[in-house]
């Protein structure tokens, strides 16, 4: 049998995993479990748990109807995403990539997590929306004064950001 | 807080979590919570800004600096040591394999007694991780919540109504709350009732790791339960879920080791005092092998076949006898034969028969 991961060596350890109650088989080589740390037994839970589970997020979504799932090459503003770069690597690049892939992450979040909207039991959140948004403006006049543009079109950013979203 | 805190200080020393205390720390070894956050108006590491990831680190520093945390927390600039000290941090737990990689600018926070730590700039700007002995979840997460509640007040996380928490990867997304334990469970895979198990009892949203199959209990018998779901449920239902999980496993594995007792009491002796025998005396032991005979060990001591070990030696040596520990308390460089023999001598040293 040969490693799942590498597709090179012969694989020696044989790994289960149980999402959502469909039980996925592992069979990996020695060099690749340690690579992915999934050798050591009490490590935390790698990454390719995550990968796992988004993937058969995705293997659901190309049984759906395309109209569903955009397939535009759209890329971030703000960090260059692309959206095949998100599919690869199964991650975002920034906060604003939510905004940008809006419309697929519904989906994908949706399959990940049977539900698309956050639920909290806390109520307390950091500075409210008008007093951050008015220390971002006094930050972002001072800026302009100094002349740090690159500076000043970070904060517009945020400040767009919050406006948006909140 | 120590600037120049070296790793070389570990050394000797173990994570108090290992103590081998909590609550049905028979089965359940550790339990653990983890936070993922991210800080508003910088790009996450998968897209990486050296400038942005300095930083965010210099902002993390600040808030702590400026808490009660402060006279507790050891910092490391993980970017500035060396291989074999993150190996050995990855081996404690402290940061994960996929961080010991990477090669942009990162940190950690590690509290007193290990109970608790921030890594920066991992897959997210924060993970923040908070860990118990036997099965504790109140704890982990009244620990994890001051810290965050901390971190809260003093920088500004990427956080949505909708959506909650923004992490890198979609699957964190919401709470950003992982909550997990190991567990130790040679009766129910001796018993060959896994599956029947997991079937039966393992409700939709959990995720269960583990290693068996051909060699079942190749791997120590150990598995790690975890919620999968982290949008669309409160952090309050997420630890009850799990809680509630945890419970059916030590049952059913109580269950399945009484039956062991009853039904093959003299099959689990041997087991056991073979594991014994080959601990005692043998001069080269490997680390997958270890964990194998740890398993048996540990089994013995629960049934009080055992009467002489105490668990929480046990729970040291799965962490001190690995190879990066092994190497840190040599001083230099080993081979995998010279790891090995050494770690036979250690364990000879550490459980006293």
């Amino acid at each position: 049998m040969i490693c799942q991961i590498c597709n090179k060596n012969p694989a020696n350890i044989f790994f289960t995993i149980i999402v959502n109650n469909a039980k996925r088989e592992i069979r990996i080589c020695k060099k690749c479990a340690d690579e992915k740390g999934l050798a050591n037994p009490l490590g935390g839970i790698p990454f390719i748990i995550g990968e796992i589970i988004f993937g058969m997020a995705e293997e659901k979504i190309k049984e759906m109807d395309d109209s569903q799932v955009s397939q535009k090459d759209i890329k971030c503003e703000k960090c260059g995403l692309t959206y095949k770069k998100f599919k690869e690597s199964k991650l975002l690049g920034c906060e604003l990539c939510y905004e940008t892939f809006k419309q697929d992450l519904k989906v994908i979040l949706r399959r990940i997590h049977g539900n698309n909207r956050h639920i909290t039991a806390e109520t307390k959140n950091s500075l409210s929306k008008d007093k951050e948004i008015l220390k971002l403006k006094k930050e972002l006049n001072e800026a302009i004064k100094k002349e740090e543009f690159e500076k000043a079109a970070h904060i517009r950013d945020k400040i767009k950001f919050i406006e948006k979203n909140e | 807080m120590n600037e120049l805190f070296d790793v070389n200080k570990f050394i000797g020393k173990s994570s108090k979590w290992l103590n081998g205390n909590g609550k049905n720390s028979d089965i359940i070894i550790s339990t653990r919570i983890r936070l993922a956050r991210n800080l508003r108006g910088f790009r996450f590491t998968n897209c990486p800004v050296n400038k942005e990831l300095e930083e965010i680190i210099d902002s993390v520093k600040k808030a702590i600096v400026n808490s009660d945390f402060i006279n507790e927390m050891e910092f490391i600039k993980l970017h500035s040591i060396s291989d074999l000290d993150r190996e050995f941090l990855v081996e404690r737990h402290l940061i994960s394999p996929f961080c010991a990689k990477m090669n942009t600018p990162r940190a950690i926070f590690i509290g007193k007694g290990e109970f608790y730590s921030i890594v920066i700039n991992e897959e997210d700007h924060l993970r923040i991780q908070s860990i118990q002995s036997g099965l504790d979840v109140e704890n982990a997460w009244e620990n994890i919540k001051k810290i965050d509640d901390v971190l809260k007040e003093n920088v500004r996380y990427a956080y949505t109504d909708e959506l909650g928490y923004l992490t890198a990867c979609p699957t964190n997304t919401g709470t950003g709350m992982r909550v997990s334990f190991f567990c130790h469970l040679p009766g129910i895979v001796l018993t060959k009732r896994l599956e029947e198990f997991l079937d039966k009892w393992i409700p939709a949203g959990i995720t269960v790791r583990g290693f068996y199959g051909e060699g079942t209990d190749a791997m120590g018998n150990i598995f790690q339960v975890s919620n999968q779901i982290t949008l669309g449920i409160s952090e309050k239902d997420t630890i009850a879920k799990i809680k509630n999980v945890a419970k059916r496993f030590v049952q059913f594995e109580k269950e399945s080791r009484e039956k062991l007792m009853n039904e093959d009491r003299i099959q689990v002796e041997d087991k056991v005092e073979r594991a014994k025998a080959i601990l005692q005396n043998a001069k080269i032991i490997p680390s997958l092998e270890f964990m194998s005979l740890l398993s048996a060990i540990r089994l013995g001591v629960d049934l009080k076949i055992l009467k002489r070990i105490q668990r929480k030696i046990l729970n040291e040596l799965m962490i001190i006898v690995q190879p990066a520990h092994i190497q840190k308390f040599k001083g230099k460089k080993l081979n995998e034969l010279e790891r090995d023999i050494l770690r036979a001598e250690i364990i000879k040293s550490k459980i006293n028969f």
